[in-house]
């Protein structure tokens, strides 16, 4: 089965408000990557300038902030070296970002802090709700499968309140707590604003994976957020 | 709400499992109304077309554009019938804009002067190295 590919070299879609900067369209990536090539080192710090954060911040998902450091540096040097091969078929921010990937696992391999590469196996053999099955009515039910009560609107007060605030802190948690084949989707997904392509091509795994592991991530910050706001509310009603 | 058309009171019944619905007062008028009932039992049937625990699975491809038309049909249909799966689907939007706001509050991180410096002399060596391989050699 083909991966889909992007046309332009897979510039990102924003799911997030919080979408960082999309990839440079194929054109002008082969033009840096020349410039790269011919010694242009106002080309590299720029290079470095914009993707730091994001190689940081991805290495932080392995390793604890020196090393992640480390990490990102020991990347840049890899880089270099593999830039002779680089064809330009992936983006050079997923390719990078893959090269990033492998030094940090291997980083997390020393420190036995590695994410096991079965995490990323077919996530579909494993089963797992998105939402608590005793939401939905069972097969006596008068609508079996369906809501026993209608979750909540969310984009009224206190809840849209919340949601800019504290909520975020709630959700920053519970990524931090997703197992980590998910966190890292979820986090180049909704975080950093990467396409499906992209985190798939940076990941090497499927669109199918990809999309599997998004969807179980991106539930489980639901149901802390969801669970949070009803605590949040009760300890309100309480005080009264 | 319930929106009547025409001269006769015929209640939108697509609303009919809203929480805003006033159910008794419809079910007064399908009491009366043989049209209304056959339209109820049809969306029964479109109700029992897609479950909601199912469309919850869904709702990540729904939201990529990921799924069949057949399905995404099936999906648009429910949500016209469903204020719970309405509700939800836009909990997973708010869920996503929510997570978007966790990176707006990450720091920029600073590129450590030594870094920046390590890397600039990174590059000037390797620079040196690939102009060297490029040479030919001079046997």
């Amino acid at each position: 089965m083909g991966r889909v590919r992007g046309v332009t070299g897979a510039p990102a879609v924003a799911t997030g408000s919080g979408a960082r900067h999309p990839a440079s369209p194929g054109g002008s990536e082969a033009i840096l990557v020349e410039r790269l090539r011919m010694g242009d080192e106002a080309a590299f710090i720029g290079l470095v300038e914009r993707h730091h954060g994001v190689l940081r911040r991805i290495a932080r998902l392995y390793a604890t902030e020196s090393v992640a450091e480390e990490v990102v540096q020991e990347t840049w040097i890899a880089v270099l070296r593999g830039l002779e091969r680089f064809e330009g078929r992936a983006s050079l921010r997923t390719w990078i970002v893959r090269i990033l990937i492998n030094i940090a696992r291997s980083h997390g391999a020393r420190e036995h802090r590695q994410i096991p590469f079965s995490a990323f196996a077919d996530p579909a053999a494993d089963v797992e709700a998105a939402v608590d099955p005793d939401r939905f009515q069972g097969p006596e039910g008068r609508f079996p499968g369906g809501w026993v009560s209608f979750p909540q609107r969310w984009d009224e007060q206190p809840e849209e309140r919340y949601l800019s605030s504290e909520g975020v802190e709630v959700a920053r948690r519970a990524i931090d707590a997703l197992p980590p084949a998910q966190r890292e989707v979820v986090t180049l997904r909704d975080i950093e604003g990467w396409s499906s392509d992209e985190v798939a091509e940076a990941l090497a795994i499927s669109a199918g994976n990809q999309r599997v592991l998004l969807h179980r991530g991106r539930s489980k910050v639901r149901a802390a957020l969801e669970a949070a706001m009803v605590d949040a509310a009760a300890r309100k009603e309480s005080r009264r | 709400m319930i929106e009547s058309t025409g001269p006769a009171m015929h209640p939108n019944l697509e609303r009919y499992y809203d929480s805003a619905t006033d159910r008794a007062a419809v079910d007064r008028h399908l009491a009366n109304c043989p049209e209304c009932r056959a339209w109820l039992a049809d969306i029964h049937e479109r109700l029992g077309q897609l479950q909601c625990d199912a469309f919850v699975e869904l709702v990540t491809s729904y939201l990529e554009h990921a799924v069949d038309p057949q399905v995404r049909a099936k999906i648009d249909d429910h949500l016209r019938l469903c204020e719970g799966c309405r509700n939800y689907r836009d909990q997973v939007q708010e869920t996503i804009a929510t997570i978007g706001r966790v990176g707006e509050q990450a720091e920029p991180p600073e590129i450590p002067e030594q870094v920046r410096a390590g890397l600039v002399a990174a590059f000037r060596l390797w620079q040196r190295e690939a102009v060297m391989d490029r040479q030919p050699r001079a046997d």
